[in-house]
């Protein structure tokens, strides 16, 4: 499983008015997709315990507390649309 | 030749002072004798009663800092202390016993200090809505308008949250300016500011926008009152189905929370 922080609930929010006919969601998901030379950095998470501790790695960089929304993603999906994906060592302040 | 015309100084005055007390302690004597009479002729009732009124005189002067003006204050002879009474508690016939306190200059500085305040971030509002449209809001993220408006809430919450207040009230066609408002106030409030900030956030939670929406439940979640569990619990439908599931597990959470 893999997972990514997101934002701002709105801002995935599907009954935003989109002004193209092709288009699969609202444009402002975008600003939580952004990329680092072309690749979109995701935690990864084996058991439950893992999911735990990419919250906790994703909530350090905060000032406040407050929700974390974050997608999980099955890593079958992404072989199936063709995206790649590889390993790297995290880098958080968490020990 | 220095240090005996210092001792000589000294012996005079040490002379002339006994001479002095010599010449006066016959009339001073007779005075204490004198008023020792007078005082063995006193009522000693009326006397204590008229030491009681001066105390009770004195110390009305002296009102504690954290009366208002509006506080009436008599003093109970009885057993010396005050009893401090709001109008609406005070009777027709406890009036008479009532003292007013004329003026309470403290409460007017702050007051006045509080509409100076309130007056410069009036002045400073246009150009503190258009920061907040253009800036980016993050869940658990300060930004340059959060820390502005938590500066401003340091040195004068009272006047900032009034301001907070007529900044949403005058930008209501304006959504981006409300969530980034309510967004802010989910970042520096603390507790017991609620009740006065509440009418925002239920306007916002009856919005249309789920972005609005969602940043009045982000108020509400860090809030944690019965009275924000009410506000959350009128609401029936939500713009989509992300935020009804958000309101839903924080609305779950305080009814487990307060009972």
């Amino acid at each position: 499983m893999l997972i990514r922080g997101i934002a701002s609930l709105a801002r995935w929010d599907g009954t935003t008015v989109v002004n193209r006919e092709d288009a699969t969601t609202a444009g402002d998901v975008i600003s939580d997709l952004r990329t680092q030379s072309n690749t979109l950095s995701v935690w990864r998470a084996d058991s439950p315990e893992d999911i735990n501790d990419a919250i906790v790695a994703m909530s350090l960089n905060r000032t406040d507390v407050s929700k974390i929304i974050a997608l999980l993603l099955d890593e079958k999906d992404l072989s199936t649309m063709k995206i790649d994906f590889s390993d790297a060592i995290g880098n958080s302040d968490a020990k | 030749m220095v240090d005996t015309l210092a001792k000589t100084s000294f012996y005079q005055q040490l002379v002339d002072i006994q001479d002095l007390s010599r010449r006066l302690s016959k009339p001073l004597m007779s005075s204490i004798e004198s008023l020792n009479k007078q005082m063995s002729s006193l009522n000693l009732d009326v006397y204590t009663e008229a030491l009681k009124s001066y105390t009770s005189l004195a110390d009305l002067y002296r009102v504690p800092d954290y009366l208002d003006t509006s506080v009436f204050i008599r003093h109970d002879v009885e057993d010396g202390g005050f009893i401090v009474d709001t109008p609406s508690m005070s009777s027709a016939s406890q009036d008479e016993n009532i003292l007013t306190i004329a003026e309470n200059t403290r409460a007017n500085d702050v007051n006045k200090a509080n509409q100076e305040y309130l007056e410069y971030l009036r002045s400073r509002s246009e150009e503190i809505a258009t920061a907040i449209m253009r800036t980016e809001f993050e869940d658990g993220m300060d930004n340059d308008v959060t820390l502005l408006i938590r500066s401003f809430a340091r040195r004068n919450k009272s006047a900032t949250y009034n301001w907070l207040d007529e900044l949403y009230s005058t930008h209501l066609n304006l959504s981006s300016v409300l969530q980034g408002i309510l967004r802010t106030l989910a970042m520096i409030t603390e507790r017991g500011d609620e009740n006065f900030l509440l009418p925002m956030v239920v306007a916002s939670l009856r919005s249309n926008s789920s972005a609005e929406q969602e940043a009045a439940i982000m108020v509400i979640e860090e809030w944690r009152t019965k009275e924000c569990l009410e506000a959350l619990c009128s609401i029936k439908n939500y713009s989509s189905e992300m935020i009804a599931d958000y309101a839903e597990m924080v609305t779950k959470e305080l009814k487990e929370e307060l009972g």
